[in-house]
């Protein structure tokens, strides 16, 4: 396999799943929207102020520090809502790249050209654990950039303006922090993705039903016969795991609204930005591992179906 | 005579255990032969045409190329091109995408000839498949084919539901701007009278079993047609005609490797159409 092919074969995901690209844009332009429009500060940091707030602001506008640590929160909380809504086309993508080609027979044409099963099937995990991840973070950066530059018009010359001094090495360095998470990100979630492929090139009809029965048939017989929910909590820990890692909302009632309380709050989210530490998970490795061998399943069963 | 560029050997395959579709099937195939694979519906042609393309798995001895499809189809794919019987290209890609993507994997496409074929047609680069008529779907996937330089070009009912207009294009541009005696083009159809000019070499396939493996000009040495009246009739069935119907009137009977002076004493002969010799072919096998 050379590159040209790969990129080729990259590309024609995206022409076929136009949602992969539109929706992390659509995402950042009602982010810029709100920013020109909204009262509220995106990444779920709401400000009313009040007078504990006021002391706040009044303490940032002194200390480098917390200015630095606040701005790097919120444009990191600016790819969350791109994130999401990403990760819900990525998984609809996952079920239905290998269906869609059985379903309108196309897959005689791809098959008649050239291309291996091999290569198909990694294009196709590249496109949702890579190309796409990637995209959202090149579409987060832009619209961290326009949404600071309409905030610091907005804001200002008003008892916010500590929150849009610009930061450029903090920039950077979130850039690089939120580039390393979502390839963790990949890496944990790359044995849901193997498993939604898995489904998709294994369904003859709803490959929706067919990922969802194993799980809830699992979940549901335990629970039965046992009387306890492991594979639930299994499950439930799989995907939710790396928000569980990163966590940037950032949670005043845990430390109180007084000016100190949200400091700390904003310390806090500023030390759970990097998903780092849970590449030292072995859950992540055995994870990884079950991927590839999901893979070349996938490459065989392709090669299978592509004979009905 | 050339080597050959396919050579299948005691193919069999059966799907879910059922009657076989492909049972012990033999030939050769050579190069710059243009070859008509031919039989009713479910006799086994589009299954043999899947195992020469490496898309299915089979029985016996296959060798394409000198690769076996089975474990070496990508190699074979840089060679083979193929066009099956409905419109298989996805109706979400655009024209020129399709351009874009072919010339992305495929080594051996010129994609300024497929450009130039396109030009002759109502195809607009912008569009969808989707949006595409059959007929334009189809000159649009064999632009795509006759600029990829293969060896061997396969074609699945390649005109199934296309208008005449059409079909007579497509069968058109593939012999003049296409075919030259270095290309092996292997077509199946049952529409026999449409590719009969066109054949040097034809392939009866019946219930998965060959009937009739010959070259074209072959054909009027080893099949004789008679004309002849019912009063001759029943003499002329002395020498076991392989077929027999009645056409107004007259009674035509086809014979295998029967000589035409040998019959002219019934009436009149000639030599069989490619229709003719199927439908005689197709009825004797069912006997």
């Amino acid at each position: 396999m050379n590159v040209r092919e790969f990129v080729t074969l990259v590309r024609r995901e995206y022409w076929e799943h136009r949602s992969l690209l539109w929706v992390p844009l659509g995402v950042a332009a009602l982010l810029i929207l709100g920013t020109l429009f909204g009262t509220q500060m995106h990444g779920g940091i709401s400000i009313s102020l009040d007078g504990d707030d006021t002391e706040y602001f009044s303490r940032l506008a002194t200390d480098t520090i917390a200015q630095q640590k606040i701005f790097a929160v919120w444009i990191a909380g600016l790819m969350l809502p791109i994130l999401i809504a990403s990760l819900f086309v990525i998984f609809g993508y996952l079920l239905d790249c290998l269906y869609a080609e059985r379903k309108d027979r196309s897959i005689l044409f791809w098959r008649s050209l050239p291309v291996s099963d091999r290569d198909t099937v990694l294009a196709k995990i590249f496109v949702a654990l890579v190309a796409t991840p990637v995209l959202v973070w090149a579409v987060s950066l832009v619209t961290s950039l326009v949404t600071f530059l309409l905030a610091s018009l907005k804001l200002g010359g008003t008892p916010l303006a500590p929150l849009v001094i610009w930061h450029g090495f903090e920039w950077l360095a979130i850039q690089a922090t939120l580039l390393g998470n979502l390839l963790v990100a990949a890496l944990w979630y790359s044995p849901v993705a193997a498993y939604l492929m898995l489904m998709s090139v294994y369904a003859k009809r709803s490959p929706w039903v067919w990922a969802a029965l194993p799980p809830v048939f699992a979940i549901t017989a335990e629970k039965l016969l046992f009387g306890t929910r492991y594979v639930a909590q299994f499950l439930a820990h799989r995907l939710s795991g790396y928000f569980e890692a990163v966590n940037v909302t950032v949670n005043r009632p845990e430390h109180g609204s007084s000016a100190d309380g949200i400091a700390r709050s904003v310390d806090t989210a500023h030390e759970r930005l990097s998903a780092l530490a849970l590449l030292g998970d072995v859950n992540l490795w055995l994870g990884v591992a079950l991927c590839a061998a999901s893979l070349v399943v996938v490459m065989r069963l392709r090669r299978l179906r592509g004979e009905a | 005579m050339t080597d050959p560029v396919i050579t299948a050997r005691h193919l069999r395959k059966s799907y879910n255990a059922g009657k076989p579709v492909l049972d012990d099937v033999s030939f050769d195939i050579r190069s710059g032969r243009i070859v008509g694979l031919m039989g009713p519906n479910g006799a086994g042609k589009t299954t043999a045409l899947k195992a020469l393309l490496g898309l299915i798995g089979f029985e016996g001895e296959l060798r394409v190329l000198g690769h076996d499809p089975r474990t070496a189809r990508d190699q074979l794919m840089q060679e083979i091109c193929f066009i099956a019987d409905v419109a298989v290209l996805p109706k979400w890609l655009r024209v020129s995408q399709a351009l874009d993507y072919v010339a992305g994997v495929h080594p051996k496409f010129d994609r300024n000839r497929a450009e130039t074929v396109l030009a002759r047609t109502d195809v607009q680069l912008r569009a969808r498949i989707g949006e595409l008529s059959k007929g334009m779907t189809t000159q649009l996937h064999l632009a795509l084919i006759m600029a990829i330089d293969a060896r061997i070009l396969v074609l699945d009912e390649p005109t199934l539901g296309l208008d005449l207009l059409y079909r007579r294009t497509f069968y058109d541009t593939l012999l003049n701007d296409y075919f030259d005696h270095q290309r092996t083009i292997l077509v199946t159809t049952h529409q026999v009278e449409e590719v009969e000019h066109l054949l040097t070499d034809v392939l009866f396939i019946d219930r998965g079993r060959i009937v009739l493996d010959a070259a074209v000009e072959d054909l009027s040495s080893r099949y004789v047609q008679l004309i002849t009246s019912a009063a001759q009739a029943s003499a002329a069935r002395t020498l076991g005609p392989i077929d027999e119907r009645e056409v107004f009137g007259r009674i035509a009977m086809t014979f295998e490797n029967r000589s035409a002076s040998e019959l002219a004493a019934f009436g009149e002969t000639r030599t069989p159409s490619l229709a003719d010799l199927f439908v005689a072919k197709m009825q004797g096998a069912r006997r």
